[in-house]
């Protein structure tokens, strides 16, 4: 344990990486060392004096003690890192001196009464020196950054100082100085226009240019003076950087004189030629980079510039970088106010508009009132399963790819929303009616319907969608609860479909609120639910194998419940597990009373199976009325492939003899692969499967494969919903060896319900209960 | 796990008439009083009619912010030269198991102790700075006593517990045992206070440095024992743990005991809060309550912090562990000293209540009560944690008994 939670105190220290001070971090590996090695002092030592430490209570007799202590633990002859001592008030201790530097001014002190360091603690004192080390360095980079940025600020604000000092010094100057520093908000454009009509008309008509660097190493003219020849341009357009007096004075970054510009070593050849005699050029910059310069040059013949001029000319070009560093600023000023308001309308998982920026928008077109709007609410069937096992990373995931889907799904002009977890949302423009809107919504069903494969996990996934059209509506909430009781209701109508809002779904709501408060009751008091049993039967001798108990529900008010209406509903509300339970126990306990032979199969849910202890309760009931277990075979559908530990849950069912038996098989993925997986005892096939399979062919060909793959699995096949005695010959031939249905028996209540083993079936007889 | 009890329950933990016990030194150097009242007027009244002293310090355990007040303003009117500290609680200890007693006083005195008060605010500094400023106190003793310790009340509601003891530790030195616990609310869980003087506080620490010329003694000892392999920290933040081996804390956790959501059924606070962590340590488990848990996020919250690498484990005990740890705790603080004890001041975490349950509570008190002598006294409170640090290792624990022996 001691190198474990020497690791685990390590790890824990990763996070000194934020903190900002070097105190700060001393402080934490001090207090992480003294509680991790369960010891009495941590010292850091500098230079004969303690930096850092925890445990010296302020003592100076103590903190002495602990100085000399550490130093004649470093000096030791044998050089080992750890000795024993004696402290005054502590006794005898364990001290391990180590030095935090190369030069080894300081050392890192471990002291405590509690026994010897082992090798991995050693080691851990060894690694938070060197985390201490690291987090000194990225500190110091980050105070670097902060230096830098703060010199920045300063050069920006020395321009400005500049500019004040020397305009102080020219009346003239400094009104036209006043001129450029109005404008200098304003766009940058304007801004640099006056820079350079101002040194024009300040430096008697010389040739005025300023020209910009670009990333390709030429230089461009972004302003000249009104007075430049004709040829000036042309010529200057575009020039190499590394030619002419402008690139010199941005390579040097310093300003460049010359009052003989024919014999300079970077004179531009056409320059010359057009009789340029004297330059000035400075260069400008954009924060602490320099971009570009700013050059007045004259043709006049011994043209000399004075002082003033220079620094005329110095002080334009320090504008000329206040106003292209302004403008940079205020580019990322606005950059920022666009990335706030972006964020504070849209999810940032999905880039889609969040809820706030859909009720802007669904309240702005209620407003307008032109055309009717549709709107429709995606929910994402069962997410919470997918977070639950794949966790919340691949939850977000698969949120992504939902979004991408709908995105795809819908145009530009309709508006795609998160309105919350899995919740999505789409607000079409006015040109979609209410018809084109059930289009779209079935698209993105279809779309949204299959598995999806995100962070390397293949995730079920489906939709249910609700549509509701905004006439006779106040506000946005009206609209998204519309859409929303829609959606709830193709959910209730087992999901992933597509569901349009209208008046009758609020008192559907009623029902189903009066439904679930009716079902608490019974599945508390039992009152109103029995079990009913349908033979199992081997086809060839239409004998009785076994029953499949089936539970119904006759409600005093609401009369027969079907149980595709109140399971989903128990399922939902949380009672499955209890009516399962219910289920289980009444079965187990009527098949024992019935005293026969039989075979008995139980459906329970996914739920049940989850809850754990399944096996345990499975035994207990068996136990509890004299039920052999090897009679038992629980029920379970393809939903329970999604529960965690499942092959566990039903290995354990196994090992005490109860069967397991794949339910309602071809209702959804129909994977035999899960038979294989959940070592299923034995499948049973849907009647879907078995709906004009006298007449299809290839339906027959469908299920002889599965009949065939299933005994091949090692699993029998029992055929559901058989009703005709040519369904039943069909299946014979096919190999199937067991079924149930109407044909071989009605279910029907205990006693009566349950037959005796091996007793014979009158196929096709109506039975006299239903 | 639950073992028979010893003890018959006693028929209510309600509080029935004042209780006074006061036990003096031989040679009258040292003095403790403790008075459980129903009110601070009795309080005060008892407290005064006791007649000893000088009082260095009365710490007061009270059920309410204004009990907590009266009474601190009562002692301080009566008792001359006294310092009062104390703090809310949920319930408190005394050897007839009146948990329900409104308000104790422990009275500290007689000529050889010596006593001084400090306060750090939780809400104005971070938590270490409040601990470093609440164990000023230890400073504040005067002269320099042969012995001492620390005892600290906070409100373990704000702020990170940890740093708080981190703070004070630095402070008082590895000389100084640091005691103490964190304030309750009678498990409402959203404000407790404290009292230091004439101050009534919320949201802050009070140190008391207590000196003697005789030893002191500290024991602490959990009854909790861990199950399974542990767990590792993968994702957490603040007060809460976010996942353990990448997976959701909530589903980790449960899976670990082996259930589910479903089978714990709709008190899921109540379970977790009475199947504590255990956060290793190189001296053993340190037990971590489980504050709350959210369902939505799958996380688990604790009263502090618990960072990412750190290795937890599942703990289990019962009514037997928690019953014989109180018992050890008791043991090793009588070992520390050189004679016999006059009183014995516990901090008894509020969750084991929860575990062994009211009625065993007596079963507990009897345990400690019968390793004292006939005339010590027993007083203390159910905190929201238990603070304790001798030495190294970390100061803060849940689940556990912490006693102060004052001999």
């Amino acid at each position: 344990m001691t190198s474990r939670s020497a690791a685990a105190g390590l790890i824990g220290l990763l996070d000194t990486f934020a903190l900002h001070s070097e105190d700060a971090v001393r402080q934490r590996v001090v207090d992480s060392a003294a509680e991790h090695y369960e010891a009495e002092i941590v010292a850091i030592v500098t230079g004969g004096q303690v930096a850092q430490a925890t445990g010296l209570g302020g003592s100076a007799e103590m903190e002495r003690a602990v100085v000399d202590l550490v130093a004649a633990v470093g000096s030791t002859a044998s050089g080992s890192a750890a000795a024993e001592a004696e402290l005054p008030g502590l006794g005898p201790v364990t001290v391990v001196s180590l030095p935090i530097d190369d030069d080894d001014t300081s050392r890192f002190a471990v002291i405590r009464t509690a026994g010897p360091f082992d090798p991995a603690e050693l080691q851990g004192c060894r690694a938070m020196i060197r985390i201490m080390r690291l987090a000194a360095r990225s500190i110091d980079a980050f105070e670097q950054q902060v230096k830098v940025s703060e010199q920045l600020a300063q050069e920006v604000e020395l321009n400005r100082q500049l500019a004040d000092e020397l305009a102080q010094r020219h009346t003239e100057l400094m009104t036209r100085m006043l001129d450029i520093q109005g404008m200098l908000t304003a766009s940058t454009g304007p801004v640099l226009e006056t820079i350079v009509r101002q040194a024009e008309e300040l430096l008697r008509g010389d040739v005025v240019v300023l020209q910009l660097l670009r990333p390709d190493g030429m230089l461009e003219l972004a302003q000249q003076s009104a007075n430049a020849p004709l040829s000036f341009p042309r010529s200057l357009g575009l020039v190499r950087a590394d030619e002419g007096l402008a690139g010199l004075a941005i390579e040097r970054d310093e300003l460049v004189v010359t009052h003989d510009y024919a014999n300079h070593e970077r004179a531009i050849p056409g320059l010359v030629k057009a009789g340029l005699t004297a330059t000035i050029t400075a260069p400008v910059r954009r924060r602490h980079e320099v971009v570009g310069a700013l050059t007045v040059s004259s043709r006049e013949p011994d043209r000399r510039f004075s002082r003033d001029e220079i620094e005329t000319v110095l002080l334009l070009a320090g504008y000329a970088s206040v106003a292209l560093t302004d403008a940079l600023t205020l580019d990322q000023r606005q950059r920022a106010l666009e990335e706030a308001e972006w964020q504070a309308t849209h999810d940032p998982l999905t880039g889609l508009a969040n809820r706030r920026l859909v009720m802007e928008t669904i309240t702005e077109r209620l407003a307008r009132g032109r055309g009717e709007m549709n709107v429709l609410y995606i929910d994402v069937d069962r997410f919470k399963s997918v977070n639950d096992r794949y966790g919340h990373h691949v939850g977000d995931l698969l949120i992504r790819e939902v979004a991408d889907r709908i995105n795809v799904s819908t145009r530009a002009d309709d508006l795609v929303g998160r309105l919350a977890g899995d919740e999505f949302i789409v607000v079409f423009g006015s040109r979609v009616d209410l018809r084109q809107a059930g289009h779209i919504a079935e698209r993105i069903r279809h779309r949204l319907n299959g598995p999806a494969t995100v962070g390397g996990r293949t995730v079920p996934l489906s939709v249910s969608i609700g549509i509701a059209t905004a006439d006779g509506v106040a506000t946005a909430d009206d609209v998204i609860n519309a859409a929303d009781v829609a959606m709830y209701q193709a959910k209730s109508g087992g999901r992933n479909q597509v569901g349009r809002y209208d008046e009758t779904i609020q008192s559907e709501l009623r029902h189903q609120a009066e439904l679930a408060e009716r079902l608490e009751n019974a599945v508390a008091t039992g009152q109103g639910l029995h079990l009913e049993y349908q033979p199992v039967v081997d086809i060839e001798s239409e004998t009785v194998v076994g029953h499949e108990a089936l539970l119904r529900w006759v409600d005093p008010v609401l009369g027969r419940v079907p149980p595709d209406t109140f399971i989903p509903v128990a399922e939902e509300l949380g009672m499955i597990t209890r009516l399962d339970d219910w289920v289980l126990a009444t079965a187990v306990r009527e098949a024992a009373e019935a005293g026969n032979e039989a075979r008995l199969s139980v459906n329970v849910s996914p739920a049940w199976l989850a809850a754990g202890g399944a096996a345990d309760k499975a035994a207990a009931v068996a136990l509890a009325h004299g039920f052999p277990l090897d009679r038992l075979a629980l029920e379970v559908t393809e939903r329970v492939a999604l529960a965690d530990n499942v092959t566990t849950i039903l290995r354990q069912l196994r090992a005490i003899g109860v069967r397991v038996l794949l339910d309602d098989f071809g209702t959804g993925y129909s994977s035999l692969a899960y038979v294989q997986r959940l070592e299923i005892d034995g499948i049973k096939i849907d009647r879907g499967f078995l709906q004009g399979v006298e007449s299809d062919r290839h339906a027959a060909a469908i299920l002889e494969a599965v009949v065939t793959l299933t005994d091949r699995l090692g699993a029998s096949a029992i055929a559901e919903g058989v009703e005709s005695p040519a369904q039943a010959k069909l299946l014979s031939e096919l190999g199937c060896r067991l079924a149930q249905g109407w044909y071989f028996g009605r279910p029907a209540p205990a006693p009566g319900g349950l037959l005796a083993l091996g007793a014979r079936v009158a196929p096709g007889t109506p039975s006299t209960d239903c | 796990m639950t073992a028979p009890s010893p003890l018959p329950a006693p028929e209510s933990t309600a509080f029935t008439a004042t209780d006074v016990t006061v036990a003096r030194s031989a040679d009258g150097d040292r003095v403790v009083a403790s008075i459980t009242a129903a009110s601070p007027a009795e309080a005060v009244a008892a407290s005064a009619a006791v007649g000893a002293g000088p009082w260095a310090v009365g710490l007061v355990f009270a059920a309410s912010p204004e009990i907590l007040a009266a009474t601190g303003e009562g002692l301080r009117g009566a008792l001359d030269g006294i310092d009062v500290a104390g703090c809310t609680s949920s319930g408190i200890v005394n050897r007839r198991t009146w948990v329900e007693a409104p308000v104790q006083v422990t009275l500290l005195g007689g000529p050889g102790m010596t006593a001084a008060v400090s306060v750090g605010q939780l809400d104005l500094a971070d938590s270490r700075a409040a601990g470093q400023a609440a164990a000023q106190a230890v400073r504040a003793l005067a002269p320099q006593p042969p012995h001492s310790a620390l005892i600290l009340l906070a409100d373990g509601l704000t702020g990170d517990t940890n740093h708080i003891v981190r703070g004070a530790y630095e402070v008082a030195g590895a000389l100084v045992p640091i005691v103490g616990g964190c304030a309750g609310d009678n498990l409402a869980m959203k404000a407790t206070w404290q009292l230091a003087g004439d101050q009534l506080l919320a949201r802050s620490v009070v140190g008391v440095a207590l000196g003697s010329t005789a030893p002191l003694g500290v024991g602490v000892r959990h009854g909790w024992s861990p199950i399974g392999s542990p767990m590792t920290v993968t994702a957490a933040e603040g007060n809460s743990i976010l996942t353990l081996d990448d997976r959701p804390a909530l589903d980790a956790y449960l899976e670990a005991l082996g259930f589910t959501e479903a089978s714990v059924g709709p008190d899921l606070a109540r379970f977790s809060q009475t199947r504590p962590l255990g956060l290793e340590s190189r001296g053993g488990h340190q037990v971590r309550f489980i504050r709350a848990t959210d369902p939505q996020r799958r996380s688990m919250e604790f009263l502090v912090a618990i960072g990412e690498g750190e290795l937890v484990t599942l703990m289990q005990g019962g009514s037997d562990t928690v019953v014989a740890a109180a018992g050890s705790a008791v043991d090793d603080a009588l070992a520390q000293l050189t004679g016999d004890p006059l009183g014995l001041v516990a901090f008894d975490c509020v969750a084991c209540r929860g575990v062994i349950g009211d009625g065993e509570l007596a079963c507990e008190t009897a345990t400690v009560a019968g390793q004292l002598p006939a005339g010590a006294t027993l007083s203390g409170l159910y905190t929201y944690g238990e603070i304790a640090r001798r030495g190294g290792s970390l100061g803060f624990h849940n689940q556990t008994m912490v006693v102060l022996a004052v001999q």
